[in-house]
């Protein structure tokens, strides 16, 4: 449909008054035809929601336990991502209500890394989809599949922590940094996946998907935005995650090895560097 | 009658953005749902949610529609000579403000920065703009 001026002039605006979530779901379902509703996030929007996440945050625990999958983190990120909550708002806030900053200074680098990606975004527009730097894995970048394996977007990997993190990441929107970081290298390094084709799959689901915060943290991980590639363990998976995921080695063998044995397998061209 | 009016959009969703904070709370505030925009942008269902459940809490008026026509329509509906909005990093947001420039005023406000720095601090590597961000950030 092409809206003109004199149908947008007769046209009213859209409702904004819903008897309840799902009346308002189904308004959206409505008005994005080219989609295929699915349950919403547990995230609600608006600013009263993220009102009761600034106040619920705890600064000194995020500085502790962030890496933890059941760590303080604040899940501020969807409300800052749209500018509900800004990131100066949400440092003063931690600040008032929690004291000096050198007691959580972690909790103000992890703000600080958004405000780093934006400005990435606005001074080199061309790196959030081209890689910054050539790829440190021994493969070039020809080398890595553009196509999303379909046993990754099903979350039907051999790799049972995995499959939860897709699972988490498709029904909620929401991923914990720590195991975006864990898929990211999974897809890239494992399956030899272009960082762009899992960047923009990712962003597809994330609420607070960005392209400078999702594309340069990919590119991190890719290693083309850093010294060398991002690489995990079972064990290290272990060691951050709590009981509801499965880290049974029987059922994420490709991921139960040393350091040393997977950066062998994975990088077998790899020259110059652990 | 206002000679003013503002557009909301997905990247700041904020009625305390310094785009909207002092207007004249009779001046009509416009996001427009623009079906195209927001494909492009490959939000997903939810997060499309999200932002309506935003938008209900504005108290401003949801308009479905192309973004630049729909705002030029509006703007002329009311008189208004000039659109207000929040800057954005997005070139896709960008692109519509440099379409409604080529018919419209627009006026595009910055919000504050989180960190005020003297120079431009290299951005090859985070940890050498934490260097120059530090000092200002841990600042009680």
């Amino acid at each position: 449909m092409v809206y003109t001026g004199e149908y947008v002039q007769r046209r009213s605006p859209l409702p904004s008054d819903f008897a309840d979530r799902a009346a308002l779901v189904a308004h959206v379902a409505s008005i994005a035809p080219w989609l295929t509703p699915t349950e919403p996030s547990p995230f609600v929007g608006g600013r009263q929601a993220a009102e009761s996440r600034l106040h619920a945050i705890r600064p000194l625990r995020y500085a502790r336990t962030r890496n933890h999958l059941d760590g303080a983190v604040t899940r501020l990120s969807p409300y800052i991502r749209h500018g509900i909550l800004t990131l100066a708002e949400v440092r003063r806030h931690a600040i008032a209500v929690h004291g000096d900053p050198e007691r959580f200074e972690k909790f103000i680098q992890e703000l600080a890394w958004r405000d780093y990606w934006q400005r990435i975004y606005r001074a080199h527009p061309e790196w959030i989809w081209s890689s910054v730097e050539p790829y440190k894995t021994g493969w070039s970048e020809a080398e890595y599949a553009h196509d999303l394996p379909v046993d990754v977007a099903e979350g039907r990997t051999d790799s049972a922590c995995i499959n939860a993190f897709i699972s988490t990441l498709t029904e909620t929107g929401y991923l914990h940094n720590h195991a975006r970081m864990y898929l990211a290298s999974y897809i890239v390094h494992w399956r030899r996946v272009s960082w762009q084709t899992g960047a923009r799959w990712m962003m597809g689901h994330l609420l607070d998907g960005d392209p400078a915060s999702n594309n340069l943290s990919w590119q991190w991980v890719a290693s083309t935005f850093s010294r060398k590639p991002y690489i995990f363990n079972l064990a290290n998976v272990q060691k951050y995650t709590g009981g509801d995921v499965d880290t049974r080695p029987e059922a994420n063998r490709s991921l139960d090895a040393s350091y040393a044995e997977l950066s062998e397998r994975l990088f077998p061209h790899r020259t110059g560097g652990p | 009658m206002s000679d003013t009016i503002y557009w909301v959009h997905e990247d700041a969703l904020s009625g305390a953005h310094p785009a909207l904070d002092g207007r004249d709370p009779a001046a009509p505030v416009y996001f427009v749902w623009d079906d195209k925009h927001l494909e492009s942008m490959a939000y997903s269902f939810q997060r499309l949610v999200f932002i309506y459940e935003t938008l209900c809490e504005m108290n401003i008026e949801i308009i479905r529609g192309d973004t630049v026509e729909s705002l030029i329509a509006l703007a002329r509906d009311v008189g208004a000579d000039t659109i207000c909005v929040a800057d954005s990093a997005n070139p896709a947001i960008q692109a519509l403000v440099d379409r409604l420039q080529a018919s419209m005023a627009v006026r595009v406000v910055n919000d504050q920065p989180f960190v005020a720095l003297d120079r431009p601090p290299s951005l090859r590597r985070f940890f050498a703009y934490w260097k120059s961000a530090r000092t200002t950030l841990m600042r009680p």
